[in-house]
């Protein structure tokens, strides 16, 4: 027993599903967070560089306070750092003689004075350029800018430092996207839902194609799957009922050839059975009649079994073996084998000259089978031709007979099975279903002209592109 | 004598089966087509019909309807190739009165029509066993036995013994038992064949030869 079911189409393109859109929703998201990232970065950098701006103004100009230039670098820090505004994630510091000395008061901003160890490296890391530079603390990932104030023989007096809190702002936006990837799966498994049923919905023919094909191979061939919509899968569904079509009438032809063969086999078994049943073992010219009239019967029987043989394979495929045919020595041969059959004027009305494709087996038994019917059908001495041609893409093989022709009420059914047109005539109306067939599997058909009276004109039409229809 | 309508195509058929029924005393008409049976049925008088399905210008079945559809009640038997539960059932609804598939046994053929037939069998006088000597006939089993064993003879060989016992005591001419036996005087040389035959059987004297007469069953 297998325990893990096979997918099944609707789990495997639900999958597919889900998977892009799981796919698409996580390169949006990651496209969009590293744009994000990216534009914070930015947003720093520019607004460190403004700030350290601001202070070198302040620095370059006098104390607005007295309208004159700076007394002390104790003072400038003073000012500097009271002017900063500060955010919850942007502060500063003012150093003055290697000590922090200034930092913006306040309580809900960024404490830069809880954190010694950086300060002392944005001391140290102070330089005259305004570079944009990172550290990270125990506590914190800074992005900073840390500008030294200068006498004039170089000496530090003082730094002044712009810092922001880097890892505060990323955590922002970490919970931003935490809260988008909550969002993402929601969506996801809302596509899941809906994908769910809408690709149910959408092979439910397939489901009922499924289980209608299983009732079917089950109980009866008569049963057709309903037809819904008309996409794709209702044409499969109608290709299938072609072929249970097929199917049906394949079965309903070899249950009717059996039936057929029954009852013609069923006759002569009967004069068989009486005859033997009635026989008088004492009366020799009895014995001779019934011992006659038995051997005729199981001649004909024999017959009748190798007629329905060729007629029970005629519906397979090697049938026919299909190779290249010269059809003028074709015809030669033919009309060889046809004068052999009996005393007729014989005469060949027209030879074809190329080549096709058939089974010359096959066609011989098939003009042959004509040929005796025309015998059998027309008096000793009158005039039966064979002829053949190659044109209009098609091979034609004839007999032409001048016997008494078929009578009108006939000519429909005489390729019927068990047809007679004549019931004294020896034979189980077998022949012309087989010539048909032969024809038939050749692609092509057997035609039929008879005047009562006259004669008849029985014409093998083969297509030069043969093909099994 | 029970007199039978055979509508049958296959010739040879009809041969043998004429020639069988009449060894068992039945009368046959017989013909080809169903259009002759149905005229034949209609105006001729019969205890049975016999009627093939299969007929080469209608079907038994409609035969058979057309007959009911006049009015007749004549027992009908058919005769058929077709074997389905279908047919038969149709073949019954049709109002037919009995269904004998090909190939059928003689015999049992030979049964049905004598269960169907309109002539009651206590009426028939060539149904009562005969007893001569020490020879005893069962006419409607077809059984012979002489001094208590059975005898085993073709149908021909039996009618001729049943001619000779039902007779008995008086001469069998030999054109009258050709004529009853063979229904021609053609076959004189076979007479002589089975009366031999016989006689190994029931003994050299039960059958004496009368010149220029013919035979005397004495038993």
């Amino acid at each position: 027993m297998r325990l893990i079911r096979p997918p099944t189409v609707r789990g495997r393109v639900l999958g597919y599903l889900v998977t892009l859109a799981a796919a698409a929703v996580a390169v949006a998201g990651m496209a969009d967070y590293a744009l994000e990232r990216a534009g914070i970065d930015r947003k720093i950098n520019s607004d460190l560089a403004l700030r350290t701006q601001a202070f070198f103004a302040l620095a370059s100009d006098n104390d607005p306070a007295t309208d004159e230039p700076w007394a002390s670098a104790e003072e400038l820090m003073r000012a500097a750092i009271s002017q900063v505004i500060v955010s919850a994630t942007e502060s500063a510091v003012g150093h003055v003689d290697g000590i922090p000395r200034f930092v913006p008061g306040g309580e809900t901003h960024l404490r830069l004075e809880d954190d010694p160890a950086f300060m002392e490296t944005a001391r140290i890391t102070a330089s005259a350029d305004v570079v944009v530079r990172s550290a990270r603390s125990d506590l914190r990932e800074y992005r900073y800018v840390s500008v030294p104030l200068v006498d004039e023989e170089g000496m530090v007096l003082a730094t002044f430092t712009i810092a922001t809190d880097r890892s505060a702002l990323i955590a922002d936006l970490n919970r931003t996207f935490r809260a988008f990837a909550v969002a993402g799966i929601g969506a996801l498994l809302i596509v899941g839902a809906i994908g769910w049923i809408s690709v149910g919905r959408l092979l439910r023919p397939i489901r009922l194609l499924d289980q209608t094909t299983r009732e079917i191979s089950e109980t009866d061939l008569t049963q057709r799957i309903p037809i819904i919509g008309d996409d794709d899968l209702a044409r499969l569904s109608e290709t299938v009922n072609a072929m249970l079509d097929r199917l049906e009438e394949a079965f309903a032809a070899q249950r009717r050839l059996l039936d057929d063969a029954g009852h013609e086999l069923r006759t002569p078994l009967a004069v068989m059975r009486t005859s033997l049943e009635l026989l008088e073992p004492r009366d020799e010219k009895q014995v001779a009649e019934t011992q006659a009239v038995l051997l005729d019967e199981v001649a004909m029987m024999s017959r009748l079994v190798d007629d329905l043989v060729v007629l029970a394979q005629a519906d397979r495929p090697e049938f026919v073996r299909p190779k290249p045919v010269s059809l003028g020595e074709f015809t030669d041969s033919a009309f060889a084998r046809a004068q052999t059959l009996g005393d007729r004027d014989w005469s060949l009305e027209a030879r074809g000259e190329g080549t096709f494709c058939g089974d010359a087996q096959r066609l011989t038994q098939a003009w042959m089978q004509l040929v005796s019917n025309a015998v059998k059908f027309s008096p000793p001495d009158s005039s039966v031709g064979l002829g053949s041609s190659m044109r209009d893409g098609k091979v034609r093989l004839w007999v032409r007979d001048t016997g008494k022709g078929i009578p009108k009420k006939h000519q429909a059914r005489v390729l019927e099975r068990f047809h007679r047109v004549d019931e004294s005539v020896d034979g189980a109306g077998l022949g012309l279903p087989i010539v048909a067939a032969i024809a038939h599997a050749h692609g092509g058909l057997l035609e039929l002209k008879s005047t009562p009276g006259t004669g008849s004109l029985f014409t093998i039409l083969i297509p030069l592109k043969a093909s099994r229809s | 004598m029970t007199r039978v309508l055979l509508v049958e195509d296959e010739e040879r058929l009809v041969a043998s089966l004429k020639d069988g029924l009449r060894t068992a005393q039945i009368e046959v008409v017989d013909t080809r087509t169903g259009r002759e049976g149905l005229a034949l049925a209609r105006s001729q008088d019969f205890d049975l019909m016999i009627l093939d399905i299969g007929l080469p210008d209608q079907e038994g079945f409609t035969v058979l309807r057309k007959l009911r559809a006049s009015g007749s009640d004549l027992p009908v038997l058919i005769l058929t190739a077709r074997t389905s539960a279908e047919d038969t059932v149709r073949g019954l609804k049709s109002g037919a009165d009995d269904y004998m598939p090909k190939p059928f046994s003689f015999d049992e053929l030979l049964a049905r029509i004598r269960l169907r037939s309109r002539k009651p069998l206590t009426e028939d006088p060539t149904t009562t066993v005969i007893e001569v000597g020490h020879c005893v006939l069962d006419p409607l089993n077809r059984t012979l036995e002489v001094d208590g064993e059975p005898v085993s003879l073709s149908n021909r060989e039996f009618q001729l013994a049943h001619l000779l016992m039902s007779q008995a005591g008086r001469v069998v001419t030999r054109a009258e038992a050709l004529e009853h036996v063979w229904g021609s005087a053609a076959r004189a040389n076979v007479l002589d064949v089975y009366i031999r035959y016989l006689r190994s059987r029931m003994g050299t004297h039960a059958i004496k030869t009368v010149r220029g007469e013919g035979y005397l069953f004495v038993g």
